[in-house]
């Protein structure tokens, strides 16, 4: 009897945790604080508004970030490559002079805009830390343009990306649209 | 020269008599000579007689001859043709027999007859009442369809320009729909720049 009692006092010991841990796999995920998209915004609005000081592009939307989980990181915005003369009541046409005009001066900012993304990418690249190496930076610019307009060699969307540790190789792709 | 007692050549053309033409036979088995000119002859004479007969013309004619001179009906037609007086006379000519001619054949003008009868004088305005009549609804018909085909080309004139003016309206339209947009878009950043993004606690985005 003395014996049945010390053993159900005992039972609990082995109730309790085990005494070594056990170890389980991870599933914390990486994750990117906000407030580094948000630096990255501003300094992707910044660096294109002051980008090309001759003829400026037209900021049409403020940059956004975000992080896709196992895949990488994603910054988009919306441009025009110049800033368009619009329709107004005192201007109701545009003549084939003026539209030619605005082509070519688009057509000459393009370089600029393509070399701007370039140092966006790595900029973004090298501080969004938190990113694994082998996931990828993205930036990607919509470029907007006027019905009238010529759109003849000219993207509609340009997007350049790359992982991480490319950045420091330089090796980065470019897709045109 | 011939030595014979007669003329050879009146012997080859058999002009002389049985006896003469006997003679010359026995002198020319005796001479070399004669033998040979009668041997020339008789060579010319068939050479004469291989050629083809031509008939002897009845007459001969000379330029100065007055056959060939132009007759006067063409030696008359060049003279005129040949000088201008003349034509321009001819040509006066021919227009004052024209208007003499136009003058004496001409028909008269139509005169109201005075002494036509009354019932001549009906007819007659009855007819001009009806080609009158006739005339008015012609031109009427006329002036209607002219002016119905003016209305069908201002109609389709008028059509086409409101087609045309709804084209430019359409695309003025989109136009500055599609500026709109970009100032938008452009204030948008401006203030969004400056203010920063809505957020929900302060009653902006829901």
């Amino acid at each position: 009897m003395k014996i049945a009692v010390l053993i159900l006092c005992i039972a609990p010991v082995w109730a309790q945790a085990p005494l070594k841990p056990v170890v389980s796999p991870s599933t914390e995920k990486p994750t990117v604080a906000r407030k580094v998209f948000t630096e990255l915004e501003s300094n992707f609005d910044y660096k294109l508004r002051a980008a090309s000081a001759k003829d400026p592009f037209d900021l049409l939307g403020l940059t956004r970030g975000l992080y896709l989980p196992g895949y990488g990181a994603v910054l988009t915005t919306e441009l025009s490559l110049i800033v368009t003369p619009p329709i107004t009541p005192f201007h109701l046409k545009i003549t084939p002079e003026e539209a030619a005009k605005v082509h070519q001066r688009k057509l000459e900012n393009l370089p600029q805009l393509r070399r701007t993304m370039q140092g966006l990418w790595r900029d973004a690249a090298l501080a969004l830390t938190s990113v694994p190496d082998s996931e990828q930076v993205v930036v990607a610019v919509r470029v907007l343009y006027q019905p009238w307009e010529d759109t003849g060699g000219l993207p509609g969307q340009i997007v350049m990306k790359g992982s991480r540790k490319a950045a420091l190789g330089g090796d980065i792709q470019t897709e045109e649209e | 020269m011939s030595c014979s007692p007669f003329d050879l050549r009146d012997y080859v053309l058999k002009e002389l008599s049985d006896s003469e033409r006997k003679q010359v036979e026995v002198h020319i088995k005796g001479c070399q000579g004669c033998s040979e000119e009668w041997e020339r002859l008789r060579l010319t004479e068939a050479a004469l007689f291989s050629l083809r007969e031509e008939e002897i013309p009845q007459r001969i004619a000379f330029v100065s001859d007055k056959i060939f001179e132009p007759s006067p009906w063409r030696r008359g037609w060049a003279a005129f043709w040949g000088s201008t007086a003349r034509l321009g006379f001819a040509s006066a000519a021919m227009l004052s027999v024209a208007l003499v001619v136009f003058a004496v054949v001409r028909p008269a003008a139509p005169t109201p007859g005075p002494l036509a009868s009354s019932a001549n004088v009906k007819a007659v305005s009855v007819s001009a009442a009806e080609i009158q009549q006739q005339i008015q609804t012609a031109v009427e018909r006329a002036v209607a369809a002219s002016e119905t085909r003016q209305q069908q080309k201002f109609e389709l004139a008028v059509a086409e320009i409101r087609q045309q003016d709804l084209k430019e309206r359409q695309q003025l339209a989109r136009y500055a729909d599609a500026a709109l947009e970009m100032s938008t878009r452009r204030n948008l950043v401006v203030e969004r720049s400056s203010y920063g993004f809505p957020r929900a606690d302060k009653g902006g985005l829901q």
